[in-house]
C-alpha cells in the first residue's frame, strides 16, 4: 500500500502556542483512519494543519512524495479534499451545482464544466448514493443528507487524499453508521486515503483500519483498533469517572453502582439480555454467584423462560422491578 | 426563458424612458426623432441629449449597483450586504464632499470640467474603498452578521456628520451643489460624459463576470473555497476592486442611490431561485438595470417636474427587504 502523506518531526500549532509537538506518523492509501481523542486535544488544529490552512510549526509533511510548502493552491486542491465541520451558511443551490464546485481546481477560468467534469460529477453523486437528491435544493436537505452531498463534493475534486473534520457531528445514530460504512466503502474501493476526526469512539473502533488516539497528555499514539485495545492505550485515553473500557469485548462500557450479586444460570439470546439488564440496575450475574436465583429455560420452539426463586417471571422487565423491590424491603 | 423576458422588459422600458419625460412630448414626435425626420432642436436635445443619456446611465448604474450589492452580499456572507446599508456609498460621499466642498467645485458633477468629474470619481472611489477595506478588516474581526451591519450605519453616521462640519467650510454654491448630487439622479451623466462614465462601469463588470468561480467556491465558506485552490486573498482584493470601481462610478455621477444593490440580488434570487453565481451575476445585472430604469420612469410621473431617484428605489427596495427578513426568520 502507498502512503499518501507523511509527517516528520510535525509540531502543530499557533503562533508560540505548539499544540502537539513532534508527530512523526503516514497515512495509508486505501485505509480509512479515524482521529480520537476528548475535545480540546488539538484534533482540530492536526487536521488544519495537514490540509495546510495553517502552517506547522516544525517538521515537513510529505503530500504523495512532495512538501506541502512546494504545493501551489491549485495543486493541492487536485490532492486533498475537504469536509469541514462547520456547516456551509445558507446555500441555495442544487446538490448537483454544489458536487460540480468540487471541480474548481480542474475547471477554467469562468468554472464551465465539460463533459467529462459533468461525467466524474455524476459519477460523485451515484458513489455516495444521492442520484435521487441531485437536483434538491442543498437548504432542504437533512444534515445526513447533506453530509454526503458534501462527501461528493470531496469526491468529485478526484484528490488521493480526504479530510473530514468530525462528519459524523450532528447525525443521528443510523446516519453516522451509514456514513462511516460510506468513507470506509470509499477508502477501500477508490483506494483513497480517508481520515476523518470524530468522537463515535465505538464506531471508530469497529470500522476504521487505523485509529490516531491524540490527548494533551499522552500526544500522538497510533494503531490498530485491537492493537490500542489490548495494550491498554484506550482505557488511557478515555477511561475516567463512570467510563470503563471492556478489554474482552473492546467496546466502551458505563460503570454501573454495584448493588449485588445474581446467580444466573442458563444460556441463549434471552440469557444475554437478562444478563446486560441486571449489569444495567447495577448486578452482576454469574452462574456461581450467591444471591437470588435466576434459571433461563429455553423450549424446544426457541422460546425462553425467566424462574425467579422457583416463580417464572413474565418480562425482564418484572424481573428487574422484582429486584427493585427487593432493594427497598 | 426567463433570461429572454427580462432582456425584453429591459428594452421595452429603456424604449419606454425615450417616450415618458418630464416635458410631454407626444410619441409621434419622438418616433421621427429616433428616426433623424425631426428639425425641432428643442425636443431633439430633450429627446438625445436628455432622455438617452439618462436611460443608458440608468441602465448601466443600475447593473453597476445591483452587482456589487450581490457580490457584498456573498462576500460578508450576509444578505442585508449593499453599497448603502454598509456604508460603502458614504464612504464614497465622503469622498465626493470633499473634493466638492473643499476643492471649492460650485456646481454639480452634470457641468464640471473634465478633471473635475476626474477628481470626484478618484475621491468616490478613494471612500468607498476605504470603508470596504475597513469592513473587511473588521469582518474577520466581527464575525457577527449583525455587528457588521451595525458598523455599516454607524459609518454612515460618521460620515455624514462629518460631511455636515465640511458644510460649514464651504461656500453656498458648493453645498447647494453637495445636496443636488445627494438626491440621486441618473440624468446627471451628459452625453459628453457618458462614454466615460460607460467605459468605467463595462471594466466594473468585466472584473466581476470574471471572478463568478471564485464567487460560487465562497458560496461554502472560505475554508472550502481555499480548499478548492481559490486564493482568497487576491479574490477578496478583487472584489474590494470591483465593488469600489463601481459602487465610487456610480455614487459620483448619480449621487449615493439607495436600495438598489441590496433588493435586486434578491429578486434575482426569488425569480431564479439558486445562488449560482454564473446565473445569479448576468441576472442581477439585467433586474438592476430593469429597476433603476422603472425607478427614472417612476421619477418624472409626478405632474410638478422630476422626483429624486431616492424618493422611488426604496418604493422597491423595502418591501424586497422587510420579505428577506421575514423569511429568514
Amino acid at each position: 500500500m502507498n502512503t499518501s502523506i507523511e509527517l516528520k518531526d510535525v509540531t502543530t500549532g499557533y503562533k508560540n502556542k505548539p499544540v502537539t509537538r513532534d508527530i512523526n506518523a503516514y497515512l495509508l492509501a486505501g485505509e480509512l483512519t479515524c482521529l480520537l481523542g476528548p475535545n480540546g486535544a488539538g484534533k482540530s488544529t492536526l487536521l488544519k494543519t495537514l490540509s495546510a490552512f495553517i502552517p506547522p510549526l516544525r517538521g515537513e509533511i510529505m503530500i504523495e512524495g512532495k512538501d506541502l510548502k512546494q504545493i501551489n493552491a491549485r495543486m493541492l486542491a487536485r490532492s486533498i479534499a475537504v469536509v469541514l465541520t462547520q456547516r456551509p451558511s445558507t446555500m441555495n443551490m442544487t446538490v448537483e451545482e454544489l458536487v460540480a464546485v468540487g471541480r474548481s481546481p480542474y475547471t477554467s477560468f469562468f468554472g464551465g464544466l465539460h463533459a467529462a467534469d459533468k461525467e466524474v460529477v455524476d459519477r460523485s453523486i451515484s458513489l455516495v448514493g444521492i442520484d435521487d437528491l441531485r437536483h434538491r435544493n442543498v437548504n432542504t436537505l437533512s444534515d445526513g443528507e447533506r453530509q454526503k452531498a458534501l462527501i461528493a463534493k470531496a469526491l468529485a475534486q478526484q484528490t488521493q487524499i480526504i479530510f473530514l473534520d468530525e462528519p459524523t457531528a450532528f447525525l443521528d445514530y443510523p446516519s453516522k453508521v451509514e456514513i462511516m460504512k460510506l468513507l470506509y466503502t470509499i477508502a477501500r474501493e477508490e483506494d483513497k486515503t480517508v481520515f476523518m476526526s470524530t468522537h463515535d469512539i465505538e464506531l471508530a473502533l469497529q470500522i476504521a483500519d487505523k485509529i490516531w488516539l491524540l490527548d494533551k497528555i499522552h500526544g500522538l499514539q497510533i494503531g490498530i483498533p485491537e492493537d490500542l485495545a489490548y495494550n491498554g492505550l484506550l482505557g488511557e485515553y478515555f477511561e475516567r469517572g463512570g467510563l470503563r473500557f471492556n478489554y474482552a469485548t473492546g467496546q466502551f462500557e458505563i460503570e454501573h453502582e454495584k448493588k449485588g450479586m445474581v446467580r444466573l444460570s442458563g444460556e441463549g439470546r434471552l440469557h444475554d439480555l437478562v444478563k446486560k439488564a441486571l449489569r444495567r440496575v447495577g448486578y452482576i450475574a454469574s452462574p456461581d454467584a450467591e444471591g437470588m436465583a435466576v434459571e433461563i429455560i429455553n423450549g424446544r420452539d426457541g422460546e425462553g423462560a425467566i424462574v425467579c426463586d422457583g416463580k417464572s417471571v413474565t418480562s425482564i422487565e418484572s424481573l428487574v422491578a422484582k429486584l427493585k423491590r427487593l432493594e427497598n424491603l | 426563458m426567463k433570461f429572454f423576458v427580462i432582456i425584453l422588459s429591459v428594452l421595452f422600458l429603456m424604449v419606454a424612458s425615450l417616450f415618458i419625460g418630464a416635458v410631454n412630448i407626444p410619441p409621434s414626435q419622438v418616433v421621427d426623432v429616433l428616426m433623424g425626420r425631426s428639425n425641432n432642436d428643442a425636443v431633439n436635445f430633450i429627446i438625445l441629449g436628455s432622455r438617452f443619456p439618462q436611460a443608458v446611465t440608468a441602465l448601466l448604474a443600475g447593473a453597476a449597483l445591483a452587482v456589487s450589492g450581490l457580490m457584498m452580499q456573498t462576500m460578508f456572507r450576509n444578505p442585508l450586504a449593499g453599497p448603502s446599508i454598509l456604508g460603502i456609498s458614504s464612504g464614497a460621499n465622503l469622498g465626493v464632499a470633499l473634493v466638492m466642498l473643499l476643492m471649492g467645485s460650485t456646481v454639480t458633477i452634470g457641468s464640471l470640467a473634465f478633471s473635475g468629474y476626474v477628481s470626484i470619481i478618484i475621491g468616490a472611489f478613494a471612500g468607498s474603498v476605504l470603508i470596504m477595506g475597513l469592513l473587511i478588516l473588521l469582518s474577520s474581526i466581527l464575525r457577527n452578521d449583525l455587528m457588521l451591519i451595525i458598523t455599516g450605519v454607524l459609518i454612515g453616521y460618521l460620515t455624514s456628520s462629518i460631511i455636515t462640519l465640511l458644510n460649514y467650510s464651504a461656500s453656498a454654491h458648493g453645498v447647494q451643489g453637495y445636496i443636488m448630487w445627494g438626491m440621486g439622479s441618473f440624468n446627471s451623466v451628459s452625453a459628453n460624459q457618458l462614454p466615460v462614465f460607460a467605459v468605467i462601469v463595462v471594466i466594473g463588470l468585466a472584473l466581476s463576470l470574471m471572478l463568478v468561480k471564485p464567487l460560487n467556491a465562497l458560496l461554502l465558506g472560505d475554508d472550502y473555497a481555499r480548499s478548492l485552490g481559490i486564493p482568497i486573498k487576491s479574490v477578496r482584493n478583487l472584489l474590494l476592486l470591483a465593488t469600489g470601481i463601481l459602487t465610487a462610478v456610480t455614487t459620483a455621477f448619480c449621487g449615493p442611490v439607495a436600495f438598489i444593490g441590496l433588493a435586486v440580488p434578491h429578486i434575482a434570487r426569488m425569480i431564479w431561485h439558486t445562488d449560482n453565481h454564473r446565473v445569479l451575476m448576468p441576472a442581477t445585472m439585467l433586474i438592476g438595470s430593469a429597476v433603476a430604469l422603472l425607478c427614472c420612469i417612476i421619477s418624472v410621473l409626478p405632474s410638478a417636474g422630476i422626483a429624486p431617484i431616492n424618493a422611488v428605489t426604496p418604493l422597491i427596495g423595502v418591501p424586497v427587504i422587510l420579505y428577506v427578513v421575514i423569511r429568514r426568520r
